[in-house]
């Protein structure tokens, strides 16, 4: 296969773009698309300060690299969730994020959250009993709260997280199984600012999976390729090995299963779109970061619960 | 055999992998000889749906 700008050997072949590239014309079309994303969704600009939420992993170090290539005010937050797994996950993974600043001469903010709560993501999981024995939806819960209020604090306008398309299809399938309605209005590759909240967004979400750890190889990015020990068997991965099936038999299915989904909601014409006014937040007395949940959000009030139970 | 039979022989699915083969990426139609080592990359990675 030749790639089609130069003709030299392909590294690249992108069939839902009937589209193959060298290694070398590869790096150049990533950031390029990269860009048209950012400015054909008004997600940032090159005055604003932009965090990029950094675990260590080939997307989001992917992202990192691609918004500083393109000249961007980026610098990146590490929360240190004490996930060992027999494999040191947290501290080889932390270690990854800061090397990549090390050598880009990029700035690295580092949260450990055991530091700053008293205790690690799967202590806090256990001593909650959230999530069915399982530390990700704490995990989640965490990374969302800490994210905003790290943006926040520090007076970045925008976060931004390395979510590929295969992310968003996962989501939008189980979204879609499910008729989760308010999670379906919601997502998108924009997430806007409110009261209390950070502008989200995710410039990386129309790539594939696929094309974010081509972009490392091809760039020589050492990311953590070990996955999270918690995340075996998870849906979300059931769910992308279903529509990678999918997939391989109709190139192209991801990216339309995702695109025909954001028109559709961008013309309103998804079901329930009247509802979308009724979702009220409020501000957390404890924290003052939005929320739905009376009184205390959600994590503040798993810190209560989680000291309460480490109190003598 | 090309790279694309080889996946397929080993149920793997070709979407679910980056193949390497000297430390450069080669693509499905790549023919593969008696004797080359290749590596595969898995691109899947997951846990929370955020």
């Amino acid at each position: 296969m030749k790639c089609k700008k130069c003709g030299a050997k392909a590294s690249v072949n992108m069939r839902q773009h009937k589209l193959a590239l060298c290694k070398e014309h590869y790096l150049e079309w990533v950031p390029e698309q990269t860009e048209r994303y950012i400015k054909k969704y008004s997600m940032f600009t090159h005055e604003e300060k932009v965090l990029v939420a950094v675990s260590g992993g080939k997307d989001s170090l992917a992202l990192w690299d691609i918004l500083h290539r393109l000249g961007y005010q980026a610098d990146g937050l590490y929360l240190g969730l004490g996930i060992d797994g027999g494999i040191a996950y947290s501290h080889e993974s932390q270690w990854l994020a800061q090397k990549f600043a090390d050598e880009n001469n990029l700035t690295l903010h580092v949260v450990d959250i055991e530091s700053e709560y008293g205790q690690s993501i799967p202590v806090l999981a256990e001593i909650s009993h959230r999530g069915h024995g399982k530390p990700c939806a704490v995990c989640g819960l965490a990374k969302r709260h800490e994210m905003n209020r790290i943006a926040r604090d520090l007076g970045y306008a925008v976060l931004a997280t390395g979510h590929n398309l295969d992310d968003e299809a996962a989501v939008l399938f189980g979204n879609t199984l499910n008729w989760s309605s308010e999670y379906l209005l919601r997502q998108g590759p924009v997430l806007p600012a409110g009261d209390g909240l950070a502008r989200k967004v995710k410039p990386l979400c129309r790539f594939y999976e696929r094309e974010m750890t081509a972009y490392c190889l091809a760039r020589g990015i050492e990311y953590i390729y070990e996955e999270c020990p918690f995340a075996e068997g998870s849906q979300s991965i059931y769910y992308k090995e279903l529509l990678n099936q999918l997939e391989t038999t109709r190139p192209g299915a991801k990216l339309i299963f995702y695109l025909r989904f954001l028109e559709a909601r961008k013309r309103g014409d998804l079901f329930l779109e009247q509802n979308a006014e009724q979702a009220h937040l409020h501000l957390c007395p404890k924290c003052g970061q939005p929320t739905s949940a009376p009184e205390f959000c959600s994590f503040c009030r798993m810190i209560e619960k989680a000291k309460a139970v480490a109190a003598p | 055999m090309n790279l694309l039979a080889a996946l397929k022989k080993c149920n793997i699915v070709p979407e679910s992998v980056i193949a390497t083969r000297d430390g450069e990426m080669i693509l499905d139609d790549e023919i593969l000889k008696d004797g080359d080592v290749v590596r595969l990359v898995a691109v899947i990675s997951g846990g929370a749906l955020a």
